[in-house]
């Protein structure tokens, strides 16, 4: 357990490594160019100086093997074409030639000085003879040093190869070239038999000594210096310039980038706004629970803008014209309520003029709407304030507040306008929802009432026509017995009484045929009302029953009735045939001195039939156009018009139950009209 | 009028349990001049009793024909005609509905029960003794009625003036 955490912590450290080094080599990019750079071009200039030092060494080692070699020569040169020519003119060989007139120097001497002498014209050069065995006159004739130790050693050894060695010499840098130089054939008597000579038993090709050739390489080191420097220089200044304009492009790409994420960030935070917006657009509008609605929307913008520390929704009353605390977050509500000024009056007015947002950066010094010590006490500096308006109306304001001091952005107040806007919209709905539904709630209760209503009226309905059938015919009955005793006395005692009987008798006569008429038409009255024999009907074949049972009054009125041609619709021909009867009848009923003349139409206006039955008869006053269709009204003495009252409230119930309308036009005198509706 | 020499009257029942109506029909006949015999019974078994001459009506005649109310106690005329005409003794015998009622369902009823005829009391007395001198016309001398298989015949039948 403890191994695996420990692995763990390890691994996430590498990664953490690893991350920071990917992100400072991204972030330090100008920084990292010029370290490889550096390290490159100081490979460059080692590479470089290694090379060129190594030239300067080939170069001189060529050169100096060729001095060495022309110097051999010369000396060699000097034996067999000078030495060995004028020696035997008598001219003394001598290391000492300069004293004597006619001395010349012998090889050694004669290359020594010619060393010398190419010293002293050249500084860097220097040309030594030295042996194990110098002549005595010779003061630097042995070696001097390690080298020439070492050079005199190794040429005894291999006499073919010179030794070289580059070094410090004298604190300055040198290369050190040695060759043998062998006994010639000439020269050993010479060695062997000078009076000085170390050494008396030399041999040809023996190695008498050592030729060294010193050249200093300060020279050519010195212009490789120079060289290289021009070089570092060279590469300086195009890495300096080249790293310039590179840290310039990475600058520029750098500042794009950080340009671009800015404008993605802010794009997103754009679109995330958007897609909030969005969601409380959706989620306003999937309740209508007012305080679902603003918990919601609290919480959305809460989410959103994290800087928002609270927020609070207070909402007008508008009977008292304040604004009154409803909803809040991230407070404690019921502190929040307490602590919440009220009053503010007029601000429903100020908030429809101003209507714009309310930004405060620092509460706590302008605490408008809450205390100081609450302000204080939940933390709560800066505020934006946007009134809630929804058609054009002032709803209410919903305030964010925020922890720190805190400038609102353009960017900021147009999205919480937004959400103010969509949280108004969704108050609206809300507000209209509660009070639709309480509308609603009082609308299904009279409706209720009212279905009950017709309900009742219904039933009551059909029992009057119930009760007006059984009654109707019921009375018939003892009607019957009346009416026809009545008639059995007046047939028999007739004239065998006194007069008053005959006139009781008279009375009981016409009340009984009276009765019998408002019995029968009472009993058409509540036959009208089933709707079971609806059929489709051709009014003109109703129209001739109708004049056929009217047939004896027509005649003996000698009226004229005429008609256009009637439509068919849907109906119940026997009571149409009623209605038509009954209309005529009336029609004839009431007529003047003239011979009644009747005449029924029928045109089609807005999906409905309009019947008209227009008489020339006595009219009736227009103020009495709704009372003829009243049952047992009547407009006139029974004495002169006969009837029951019943025969147009056998109509207007007939044309009612067509789902018709029944009316009638008149002026006094003048003729009646009287219409009907029945759906086309 | 109806009587024919030397044979007996012709025999009408009326089953009515209204006095009031038994009277008017009495007293229609009286004023029509018909002089024939009408036996009245006030409710249906009594009518099926007579007819079948049963208990008190064991010399009951057998009518030549039957009026018959429908609104009767104990046993209703629309019973009454049921039982007489699935009777193979009674169901010649023409039964003549006279009744108040206009309701549809029982014209209707009467006929599907094999009524030979369905008449509505008029209301006036004029009338209802018009519709009786009719009825009296029409079945006791218009139509032709079999004879009956029990010896008394009903040869009123041919009789003339009836």
């Amino acid at each position: 357990m403890r191994t695996m955490q420990f692995k763990d912590t390890i691994a996430a450290m590498a990664a953490a490594v690893r991350a920071f080094g990917r992100d400072w080599v991204y972030q330090r990019t100008v920084f990292a160019l010029t370290l490889i750079f550096s390290i490159a071009a100081a490979v460059t200039l080692w590479h470089l100086s290694h090379l060129s030092s190594r030239l300067v060494e080939t170069g001189a080692l060529q050169a100096t093997s060729i001095y060495s070699q022309s110097i051999t020569d010369l000396r060699t040169f000097y034996n067999s074409e000078v030495v060995e020519r004028v020696r035997p003119s008598g001219v003394e060989v001598t290391h000492d030639y300069a004293a004597k007139k006619t001395a010349i120097p012998i090889p050694a001497t004669f290359t020594i000085e010619f060393g010398k002498h190419i010293s002293e014209k050249n500084s860097g050069m220097q040309i030594r003879l030295y042996s194990d065995y110098p002549f005595p006159f010779r003061k630097e004739g042995g070696p001097r040093d390690a080298f020439e130790r070492d050079a005199l050693a190794e040429l005894r050894r291999q006499p073919d190869k010179p030794f070289y060695r580059f070094e410090d010499f004298q604190g300055r840098p040198v290369l050190r070239y040695a060759t043998a130089v062998p006994l010639k054939a000439g020269c050993v008597a010479c060695h062997n038999s000078h009076p000085e000579s170390p050494k008396t038993d030399w041999k040809v090709g023996e190695i008498r000594g050592v030729q060294e050739i010193i050249q200093t390489l300060d020279g050519a080191a010195a212009q490789t210096k120079a060289g290289l420097k021009d070089t570092f220089m060279m590469l300086a200044a195009m890495g300096i310039l080249g790293i310039g304009g590179l840290g310039i492009v990475i600058g520029r790409i750098r500042r794009t980038s950080v340009e671009l994420e800015q404008r993605m960030k802010e794009r997103s935070a754009a679109e995330a706004r958007l897609e909030a917006l969005h969601e409380i657009n959706l989620a306003s509008t999937s309740t209508l629970d007012l305080r679902a609605v603003l918990d919601m929307l609290l919480q959305k913008s809460d989410e959103l803008l994290p800087f928002i520390a609270a927020t609070t929704v207070r909402l007008l009353n508008r009977q008292t014209g304040e604004l009154e605390p409803v909803a809040c977050r991230n407070l404690d509500e019921a502190q929040w309520k307490a602590e919440t000024t009220r009053g503010e009056h007029g601000l429903d007015r100020l908030l429809e003029q101003k209507n714009k947002p309310l930004m405060v950066l620092n509460a706590q010094s302008d605490p408008r709407s809450l205390s100081l010590d609450f302000l204080r006490r939940h933390g709560l500096v800066s505020y934006l304030r946007v009134p809630l308006t929804a058609q054009k109306r002032v709803l209410g304001v919903i305030t964010f507040f925020t922890g720190i001091e805190h400038l609102f952005t353009d960017e900021e107040v147009e999205f919480l306008t937004a959400i103010g806007a969509q949280a108004a919209m969704a108050i609206y709905n809300a507000q209209l929802y509660q009070e639709t539904a309480a509308a609603k709630g009082e609308l299904e209760k009279a409706n209720a009432t009212l279905q009950r209503q017709a309900l009742d009226l219904a039933r009551s309905n059909a029992e009057l026509e119930q009760f007006a059938y059984v009654a109707s015919h019921d009375l018939q009955e003892p009607l019957r017995m009346v009416a026809s005793y009545t008639q059995l006395l007046a047939r028999r005692y007739r004239g065998k009484l006194d007069a008053d009987a005959d006139d009781f008798i008279g009375y009981a006569v016409t009340g009984v045929n009276r009765m019998q008429g408002l019995i029968h038409d009472l009993l058409e009255y509540s036959k009208v009302g089933n709707t079971d024999h609806f059929a489709r009907i051709e009014c003109t074949g109703v129209l001739k029953q109708a004049l056929g049972n009217l047939n004896t009054v027509i005649q003996d009125s000698g009226a004229a009735v005429t008609s256009d041609t009637l439509p068919a619709v849907i109906g119940d021909s026997h009571q149409l045939a009623q209605l038509f009867q009954n209309l005529i009848g009336n029609a004839i009923k009431f007529r003047n001195h003239a011979a009644p003349r009747v005449h029924i139409s029928a045109r089609r206006e807005h999906g409905e039939w309009i019947f008209m039955v227009r008489d020339n008869g006595i009219g009736f006053d227009p103020q009495f156009a709704d009372r003829i269709f009243v049952i047992f009204q009547r407009l006139h003495s029974k004495e002169r018009y006969v009837g029951t009252g019943i025969g147009l409230a056998i109509c207007k119930k007939i044309v009612e139950r067509h789902n018709g309308r029944i009316w009638a036009e008149s002026t006094a005198g003048e003729g009646a009209t009287f219409y009907f509706t029945i759906p086309a | 009028m109806t009587q024919t020499s030397g044979e007996r009257p012709v025999e009408i029942l009326l089953v009515e349990d209204n006095p009031g109506d038994v009277r008017l029909t009495l007293e229609a006949f009286k004023e029509a001049r018909l002089a024939n015999r009408l036996s009245v019974v006030g409710d249906g078994v009594e009518a099926l009793a007579y007819l079948r001459r049963e208990g008190k009506f064991a010399s009951a005649v057998r009518p030549d024909m039957i009026l018959l109310d429908l609104n009767l106690p104990k046993k209703s005329g629309l019973e009454v005609l049921a039982d007489v005409k699935v009777d193979d003794k009674l169901r010649r015998t023409p039964v003549v509905i006279l009744t108040t009622s206009q309701a549809e369902q029982d014209i209707s009823r009467s006929y599907d029960l094999y009524a030979n005829c369905y008449i509505t009391k008029p209301v006036g007395f004029e009338e209802f003794m018009n519709v009786i001198k009719s009825i009296e016309e029409f079945w006791l001398a218009t139509v032709q009625l079999p004879l009956d298989e029990s010896g008394f015949s009903s040869e009123f039948a041919k009789s003339p003036g009836c």
